[in-house]
């Protein structure tokens, strides 16, 4: 009977180890080989998902089935536990050993003090030891356990194998979606950058109130935040833009310009009255002393000249009116009424009222048209980085698609933003054509110096210098319905430009409308302008009678 | 536990020996023989199913003298008595004219008894004849009389004339150890039998053990050991006969009424034990309790009355028991 130290028992256990090694090795071989094609098949349900949607490191993800397979069944062969016993009954099992070494391995612990004892003949189960000990010499572990490959599982995992490899090596749409979201990412942080400079422009500057340099800030601040959260998702970076973009516009005055306008011309015809009456004001005298100069010589005009002043100042209460300044406007009538009556006194007072009522006014327009200029410089910057994006996703999708074709022309991986009808190609960053009058904006380092906002609106785009850097940013246009609009129909879109075109015109129009076409396609142009665009590409069709041209 | 004086090689051999000489007399049915013969030496009794004619008789016979024990008969009808079966007392008079009564044993007073249609006697006849099986002792008078060692009962009973008998109760057949189905014999079986039969030399069998060794090999088979899990095999197995278990098979549930009690488990394990040694083995396998599970279920497991319209025999349902119950599982 075995007991510890029993070299009977000591060689039974050597056995059954020998076996659980082989048993391990084997189990592991055969479990690799049976569930190769698990492992291929969720690999290829990974390159096929990314066909479909757009998955970032595809090729770790392809990857990652087999390392988990092949981890698994390296954990499973080497560190699943086998117990004796265990071992012994699979042993058993295997080669028909009926059940002589798992009997043996439970008496050899059983029988000296367990519950058993005295149940079974003691030299039975001697005999039944070395029964055991007997049949575990003589098996080769090799022959008895051999190492097979199991063909069917691995035809399967070969044929998914090779269908992965296809999958993998075949060029993938979804890349370009991948090239645009980075591209779109990296805009994206850009633009973030651009803004967090806007922010601390903003914070040194002075135009606006506190209250609204703090809300701005703080929304520009969010804004920034957004983008650099922003992974390459296109559809909101624009839609936060926007978003910061209206909210914006909604700061702003529409009634200003032409209240500004109003000033300008009131200031205007104070200046050629005072002209008319032989006044020659010095360079630094302003504007609003003039009323004063004027004044001054009423006691020098007959009736005629005086009815002649008194109108003019009528007027010029009436403009004062319409710029919003209802204090300069009354005294300014006043000052007309003193005038026709020839009170030289009263007209006296009117006039220093009416001047300052005039200096309060220009004040006061000049410091909203800095806040608005600074509102303004904030949507142009909204806009720039709307339009940053959108170049970068359709500059990124138009690379990846020239990278992808075999045959493409070497035009084809440009900008499909080119402007058509140049036939050069030269910019791959310019917008699409604008039918605007663009003006240029001062640089944003001199802000005081900027003309009022409401020049630009509802006019085209405009170039504004970044930091003096010479960086030339394109601005669209807003158009707030107070610019002039100028309708052009059936524009030549050729008109304008003398220098030969090198490329047929057939050859570019084709390739301009398939990249307009594909950008439409791929949302890079708003909604409401798709039709525009649509219908812009429509009446540059060259007609059957052109030639190249 | 007292150790034998006999070796298992020892009992291997006498086996072997005890079917051989069988076996020169009966021809054909080797299952028959080795059940019947694992049956003996099990210390139980076994209940043969089977038609007329097929050697029934002759085998317990033929066993007797292999084993060279006394051998009785015993033909059950509607009026055999039970004091026909274990004696009675009469009245005898010595030499002086004294008059008193004497047991005079019945039939049952052998080693090998055969209980030729067992379901043919009353139940009050095959209860006394039982009670003998289970005890191995009869009380005539209040008087306990212990039957010869070894002793083995082999019940007949006829499945097709069914009328007029008395089939035996559940808790009565649950006393078989096996329940052993005789078949028919083949085209050669029957060629064979003819010609030994019809000749001038009958064959007979010679003694190749007694009824010390007998009782010898019944207990070193009780010593053979079984380890734990091939026990907790058996006991799957049994567990899986029950209709109420929810791992039993879907034949189970649907056709069984009831399953078989802890004897079958008890037969289970001692067939093991017996089967292992025939083979030369000392411990029990797997193997060991598949080969007695239908002789020592098939009478333990009462179909209902769905598996009788159907067809379902026992042998049936314990053939996918031990489809479903692998020995890994154990």
């Amino acid at each position: 009977m075995f007991s510890h130290g029993n070299p009977e028992q000591e060689e039974l256990i050597r056995h059954i180890r020998r076996f659980a090694g082989r048993l391990r090795l084997r189990d592991g071989w055969r479990g690799m080989q049976n569930t190769l094609w698990a492992a291929m098949l969720a690999a290829l349900l990974v390159q096929t998902a990314g066909r479909l949607l757009p998955i970032p490191n595809l090729l770790a993800w392809t990857l990652l089935p087999l390392g988990i397979w092949l981890i698994g069944n390296l954990l499973l062969a080497f560190f699943l536990p086998q117990p004796p016993l265990r071992v012994a009954r699979r042993v058993d099992l295997e080669l028909n050993l009926k059940e002589r070494l798992s009997s043996s391995l439970a008496f050899a612990s059983a029988m000296p003090e367990g519950p058993s004892k005295g149940w079974f003949m003691a030299s039975l189960v001697e005999d039944l030891h070395r029964d055991a000990l007997q049949a575990a010499r003589q098996v080769d572990v090799r022959h008895a356990f051999p190492l097979r490959v199991v063909r069917r599982p691995l035809i399967i995992a070969g044929i998914l194998l090779l269908a992965t490899l296809i999958m993998a090596f075949a060029p993938n749409p979804m890349d370009a979606v991948l090239a645009q979201r980075a591209a779109v990412a990296q805009a994206a942080q850009q633009q973030a950058a651009q803004i967090e400079k806007l922010k601390e422009e903003i914070a040194k500057s002075e135009q606006l109130s506190p209250e609204e340099r703090e809300e701005l800030l703080k929304k520009l601040a969010e804004l920034a935040e957004k983008l650099k959260a922003n992974k390459g998702d296109l559809e909101k970076a624009l839609a936060d833009l926007a978003k910061l973009e209206e909210e914006l516009r909604q700061q702003l005055d529409p009634a200003f310009p032409a209240q500004q306008a109003a000033l300008d011309a009131l200031l205007s015809q104070l200046e050629e009255l005072a002209k008319q009456n032989g006044i020659q004001p010095p360079a630094d005298m302003e504007k609003a002393d003039l009323l004063e100069e004027l004044i001054k010589q009423l006691e020098e005009m007959d009736e005629a000249e005086k009815e002649a002043l008194a109108e003019a100042l009528a007027q010029m209460s009436a403009q004062a009116a319409q710029a919003g300044g209802s204090e300069l406007a009354q005294a300014l009538a006043e000052m007309a009424q003193a005038a026709q009556s020839g009170d030289s006194q009263s007209a006296q007072n009117a006039a220093q009222k009416a001047s300052e009522a005039l200096k309060n006014a220009q004040k006061n327009a000049d410091a909203k048209a800095a806040a608005q200029a600074a509102i303004n410089q904030a949507m142009s910057q909204m806009q720039a980085g709307r339009q940053a994006l959108a170049n970068a996703a359709a500059q990124s999708s138009s690379n990846t698609q020239g990278n992808q074709s075999s045959q493409g022309s070497p035009g084809q991986g440009q900008n499909p933003g080119n402007q058509p009808g140049s036939g050069q190609g030269s910019k791959a960053d310019t917008l699409p054509p604008f039918t605007g009058s663009g003006k240029p904006k001062p640089p944003t380092g001199d802000p005081g110096a900027q003309k009022p906002a409401g020049e630009n609106q509802g006019e085209g785009p405009a170039y504004q210098e970044q930091g003096g850097k010479g960086d030339e940013l394109f601005i669209p246009g807003i158009d707030t319905g107070q610019g002039q609009e100028e309708e052009k129909q059936k524009e030549d879109p050729l008109g304008g430009l003398d220098t030969p075109s090198l490329v047929p015109y057939q050859q570019v129009y084709s390739t301009y409308r398939d990249a307009a076409s594909q950008a439409i396609d791929k949302s890079y142009i708003p909604l409401g302008l798709k039709d525009y665009v649509r219908q812009y590409f429509t009446q540059l069709e060259p007609q059957p009678s052109e030639g190249g041209e | 536990m007292n150790e034998p004086t006999l070796t298992a090689e020892e009992f291997r051999k006498t086996a072997e020996a005890i079917e051989s000489q069988v076996k020169q007399v009966i021809v054909g049915q080797a299952e028959l023989i080795r059940l019947t013969l694992v049956t003996l030496l099990a210390g139980g009794n076994a209940l043969l199913e089977g038609v007329p004619g097929l050697g029934k008789t002759m085998l317990v016979r033929t066993l007797a003298q292999s084993v060279d024990c006394a051998f009785s008969r015993i033909q059950f009808t509607p009026d055999l008595m039970p004091a026909d079966i274990v004696g009675t007392n009469i009245i005898m008079e010595d030499a002086n004219g004294i008059r008193r009564f004497q047991f005079e044993p019945g039939p049952i007073f052998a080693n090998l008894v055969l209980a030729d249609e067992i379901n043919r006697a009353t139940p009050k006849t095959q209860s006394a004849m039982l009670e003998a099986m289970q005890e191995h002792s009869v009380t005539v008078s209040k008087i306990t009389h212990r039957l010869p060692e070894p002793f083995f009962v082999l019940a007949t009973q006829n499945p097709i004339e069914m009328e007029g008998t008395y089939p035996l109760p559940e808790a009565q057949l649950d006393r078989f150890f096996f329940k052993i189905l005789v078949e028919f014999p083949t085209v050669e079986e029957l060629v064979d039998i003819a010609a030994r039969t019809t000749s001038v030399d009958t064959p007979s069998a010679q003694p190749a053990a007694d009824g010390g060794k007998i009782r010898q090999m019944q207990m070193l088979a009780r010593g053979v050991p079984i380890a734990g899990h091939v026990m907790a095999y058996a006991a799957h197995i049994l567990k899986a006969t029950h209709p109420e278990e929810e791992t039993s098979p879907k034949i189970v549930r649907e056709f069984v009424r009831y399953g078989a009690s802890p004897r079958g488990m008890q037969a289970l394990i001692l067939a093991g034990k017996i089967f292992a040694l025939m083979d030369g083995r000392y411990n029990v396998a797997f193997d060991d309790i598949r080969q007695a599970a239908v002789p020592a279920l098939r009478h333990r497991i009462l179909p209902n009355f769905e598996a009788q319209a159907e067809g379902i025999t026992a042998d049936r349902i314990i053939g996918e028991i031990l489809e479903a119950v692998q020995p890994e599982k154990a």
